[in-house]
C-alpha cells in the first residue's frame, strides 16, 4: 500500500547532526505534553515535556539553507491550526514558538482542549501550516532530576549552547529556581545536572531562591558562560555556569530591573547594524501599560549591562527602569514593533517572528528590530 | 487512551448511506481516490495522513477524533466527482468530574502562597484563569489574584493554585499598589466555574465554592520541636501519628516525612489529614520495640512557603538557616 503523507515530513539528512545525539532512538516518538520549544544547531529541536519532566531532542532534518523567511503575515493563524487539529479556535493554546535558525522555518507547540493533546506545527515561507511528523525522526529524551520530595512538573524554558543544553524548571510544590544542564551529545536516558539558583531581587531588595526563572538565554562573555534569566518580579540576572558541580547553589548577579508588575514571556539576543549587542525581554504587565497600545511589550537592554560586575552597578545597585517613564535609563529602550506579541523569537539580527494578539485574533508576522 | 479510542470508534454514527466508515484503527475509509475530513463546517481540513489502495482511501488524523464531534467527509470518486458524508462520534459516557480543595477547611495565613485543587478526573488545561475566581467578603472579585503559571500534577488531577506572589510578598510594588490577595480576618470565596471540562469533555456541571479564611500572616519557620508524636506500642499494626502546630503543605507532606529504624527506611502507607495538620504512617509490618527516627525533608513548607531552613521572605545574605537536624527520634516500647 502506498502511503502519501499530507503532513510535513522533512528529508532527514543522514548524519547531519550525528554528533548532537548519542545512540538516538529511531521513530516512534510521542510527545505527551509541551511547554517550551527551542532550536540548536543543525536542525536539532528541543522540546520541553513537563508531563514527564523531560527534555526531548529531535533531529528534524530541517537543516536549511535559510530560505523560509515568512513572506507575508498569516492572519488568524489560531483558526488555521484549530481547523487542522479538529478543534474550535477557543480550544487551542499556542504554548510556544521558535524559529529554526538554519532554515527560518517557524515551529509552534500547540495544545488542544479538552483532551490536552499536543502537537508541533510548522509554518513555511508561504505561510503554509503543517504538522511536524515525529514518526520517522531520530530523538533522545532526558528526564530532569527532582528534589528530595517533589518532581519537576514545569519546565519554563530550554536552550542549546554548544556543548550542553540548559533548562529551567520548577516543582508543583516549591516556588524555586532550578537550572538543569544536559551534556551534548545528548544520550537518551542520560541524567541531567541540577543547580539551585539564588538571586538578588532588586524590587524588594532581598536575596532569595524563591522565584522561578521564566525565560533565559545562554550568554558567552569574556569571562565565561552565563545563563541570563528573567524572573517574575522582574530582575534580569546572570548565573555563571562554568565549572559548577551538580547540586550546587549558583549565586546570580542581578543586572537590570525592568519595573515591577511585569511578567517576562521570552528573551532573545541580537546584534544591531552598528555591532552593538542587545537582549530583548518580552514582557506582560500586570496592569495597562503607561506607554504603548498593549500590556504586552518588550524592552531591549544593552548587553553592556550584563557585562557589569562592579558592586556599584549590580544587585541592589542594578539599573532600574521606572515603569512610569517612557525612556531611560540609557541602554534600556521600549521596542515598538513588539507590542502585543504573545510569542516572539529572533529570525535574524534585523527581524523577529512574532505571534501578535490583535484583539483576540492571533497573526504570525515578521517584525523589524531597531 | 486505548479505551477512549475504542469507545470513539464504537460510538461512531454514520449520518448517510455508509459509503464512508470508521475502521478499527479510528481511520476514516472512503471509496474513490481522495478524501478530506473537516470538523463540522470548518474551512480547512484536519491534519492527517492519506493512504490509498485498490479499494479506496483511508485517512488517519494527526490527533485522534474527538468524541462528541461531527465531521464532514469529502471524498472523490474514481469518476472525479466529489461527495460529502457526515460522521458523528458520540460523546464518551463518563461521569462528571468533581473538585475539592486542600487543605480543608481552608484556613490560611494572610501571606499564603498556594492551595491545591483536586479533581476526580484529569481536567482540560490552559483555561484555569478563566474558570477560577476569588471573591472578597462583599462579593467583589479579587482581580489578578493568581499567578499565571499553570502547574498540574503528572496525572492532570491536581492543580497548584498560586496566590500571586508579587502581591503576597511584602514590599514588592504589586503588594504596595494592589494590596495582598488575602485580607487578614476576612472570609474569601473561591469559585470554580461549572463549565470546566474533564479531558473527556464532561463539565463539572455545577459551580463549586470554597470558603478561604485568612488568619494572621506567618513568617515563622516550621519547627519539628513543636510537633507532637503519638507512638504505637511494640507489636501493634497501628499508625504513627504526627500532629503539627500549624497546617503544612498537604502535597509536600506525602513524601517529606519518612520513618527510619537505624539506616533502614520503613515501607508503609502515608495518610495526610484533610486539614494538613496531621500525618499518619502505618508500616507494612508491625512495630518492633526500639529506637526510630522521623526524617524530615528540610524543604517541607508551611502554607506561607516557610521551610525548615528559611522563612519565605528572607534576605539570604543576613538570615542564618536553621542548624538543627531535620529529624525527630522516638522509641517504640
Amino acid at each position: 500500500m502506498k502511503a502519501i503523507c499530507l503532513i510535513l515530513l522533512f528529508a532527514v539528512t543522514s548524519g547531519a547532526s550525528a554528533a548532537l545525539l548519542e545512540s538516538p532512538q529511531k521513530g516512534g516518538l510521542k510527545i505527551a505534553s509541551l511547554s517550551s520549544l527551542s532550536f540548536g544547531t543543525e536542525g536539532l529541536l528541543l522540546v520541553a515535556e513537563p508531563g514527564t519532566a523531560s527534555v526531548v531532542a529531535v533531529q528534524t532534518g530541517d537543516v536549511g539553507p535559510k530560505k523560509e523567511r515568512l513572506e507575508k503575515p498569516v492572519a488568524d493563524i489560531g483558526a488555521v491550526i484549530a481547523d487542522g487539529l479538529g478543534a474550535k479556535k477557543e480550544d487551542i493554546t499556542i504554548k510556544d514558538m521558535t524559529v529554526n535558525p538554519a532554515s527560518g522555518r517557524v515551529y509552534l507547540g500547540v495544545q488542544r482542549r479538552p483532551d490536552n493533546a499536543v502537537m508541533i506545527v510548522t509554518v513555511d515561507a508561504a505561510g503554509k501550516v503543517a504538522p511536524l511528523n515525529l514518526e520517522a525522526l531520530s530523538w533522545a529524551r532526558v528526564t530532569l532530576p527532582g528534589g528530595t520530595s517533589s518532581k519537576v512538573t514545569n519546565i519554563t524554558d530550554v536552550a542549546f549552547d554548544k556543548d550542553r543544553v540548559f533548562a529551567t524548571g520548577t516543582c508543583n510544590e516549591e516556588f524555586a529556581s532550578r537550572i538543569f544542564t544536559i551534556p551534548v551529545p545528548i544520550k537518551n536516558g542520560a541524567t541531567a545536572n541540577v543547580f539551585s539558583a539564588e538571586t538578588y531581587h532588586v524590587a524588594h531588595r532581598k536575596w532569595e531562591t524563591k522565584a522561578p526563572i521564566q525565560s533565559f538565554v545562554p550568554y558567552d562573555s569574556k569571562d565565561g558562560t552565563y545563563v541570563v534569566g528573567a524572573f517574575a518580579c522582574t530582575p534580569v540576572a546572570k548565573f555563571k555556569v562554568d565549572d559548577i558541580q551538580s547540586g550546587a547553589q549558583v549565586k546570580g548577579v542581578s543586572t537590570v530591573e525592568l519595573g515591577s508588575g511585569n511578567r517576562p514571556i521570552d528573551l532573545f539576543s541580537y546584534t544591531d547594524k552598528s555591532g552593538k549587542e542587545w537582549l530583548v525581554v518580552q514582557t506582560q504587565r500586570f496592569k495597562q501599560n503607561s506607554f504603548g497600545p498593549s500590556k504586552i511589550w518588550a524592552a531591549r537592554v544593552s548587553m553592556d549591562y550584563l557585562d557589569e560586575k562592579a558592586p556599584d552597578k549590580t544587585n541592589e545597585n542594578a539599573a532600574r527602569r521606572d515603569e512610569k517613564q517612557a525612556k531611560g535609563p540609557d541602554g534600556i529602550e521600549i521596542v515598538d514593533a513588539l507590542f502585543g506579541a504573545v510569542q516572539v523569537d529572533k529570525l535574524s539580527n534585523t527581524e523577529a517572528i512574532v505571534l501578535r494578539d490583535n484583539e483576540g485574533t492571533l497573526s504570525l508576522e515578521v517584525a523589524a528590530l531597531p | 487512551m486505548k479505551r477512549a479510542l475504542l469507545a470513539t470508534v464504537l460510538g461512531c454514527v454514520m449520518l448517510h448511506a455508509a459509503e464512508v466508515r470508521v475502521n478499527e484503527k479510528a481511520q476514516i475509509e472512503a471509496p474513490g481516490t481522495d478524501v478530506r475530513v473537516f470538523r463540522g463546517d470548518a474551512e480547512k481540513p484536519l491534519f492527517g495522513t492519506l493512504m490509498r489502495d485498490g479499494q479506496g482511501v483511508r485517512f488517519a488524523p494527526a490527533l485522534p477524533f474527538v468524541p462528541g464531534e461531527d465531521y464532514r467527509v469529502e471524498f472523490q470518486t474514481k469518476e472525479g466527482t466529489w461527495s460529502t458524508q457526515r460522521v458523528r462520534f458520540e460523546p464518551l459516557k463518563a461521569e462528571a468530574p468533581a473538585v475539592s480543595i486542600a487543605p480543608s477547611p481552608t484556613v490560611l495565613p494572610a501571606n499564603a502562597l498556594k492551595v491545591y485543587l483536586k479533581f476526580t478526573q484529569p481536567m482540560e488545561q490552559g483555561v484555569f484563569l478563566e474558570r477560577i475566581s476569588l471573591h472578597r467578603q462583599d462579593g467583589r472579585v479579587v482581580s489578578g489574584a493568581f499567578r499565571e503559571t499553570e502547574l498540574w500534577s503528572p496525572d492532570g488531577r491536581r492543580l497548584t493554585l498560586w496566590l500571586h506572589p508579587g502581591r503576597q510578598k511584602t514590599g514588592v510594588n504589586l503588594n504596595l499598589d494592589e494590596g495582598p490577595v488575602l485580607r487578614e480576618g476576612e472570609k474569601h470565596t473561591l469559585k470554580i466555574a461549572a463549565a470546566w471540562r474533564s479531558t473527556a469533555g464532561i463539565p463539572l456541571g455545577n459551580e463549586a465554592s470554597f470558603v478561604i479564611t485568612a488568619g494572621a500572616a506567618d513568617h515563622v519557620r516550621p519547627d519539628p520541636a513543636r510537633w507532637r508524636l503519638t507512638v504505637p506500642k511494640a507489636g501493634a499494626h497501628q499508625a504513627l501519628r504526627v500532629d503539627f502546630d500549624e497546617a503544612l503543605d498537604p502535597a509536600m507532606l506525602v513524601a517529606a516525612l519518612n520513618v527510619h529504624r537505624g539506616q533502614t527506611r520503613l515501607s508503609g502507607a502515608v495518610e495526610v489529614a484533610a486539614d494538613a495538620r496531621t500525618w499518619l504512617f502505618t508500616p507494612s509490618g508491625t512495630w518492633l520495640s526500639g529506637a526510630y527516627t522521623l526524617e524530615i525533608d528540610p524543604l517541607l513548607e508551611d502554607l506561607a512557603g516557610n521551610n525548615l531552613l528559611h522563612s519565605f521572605e528572607v534576605d539570604l545574605a543576613h538570615d542564618k538557616p536553621a542548624s538543627k537536624p531535620a529529624r525527630l527520634a522516638f522509641e517504640v516500647r
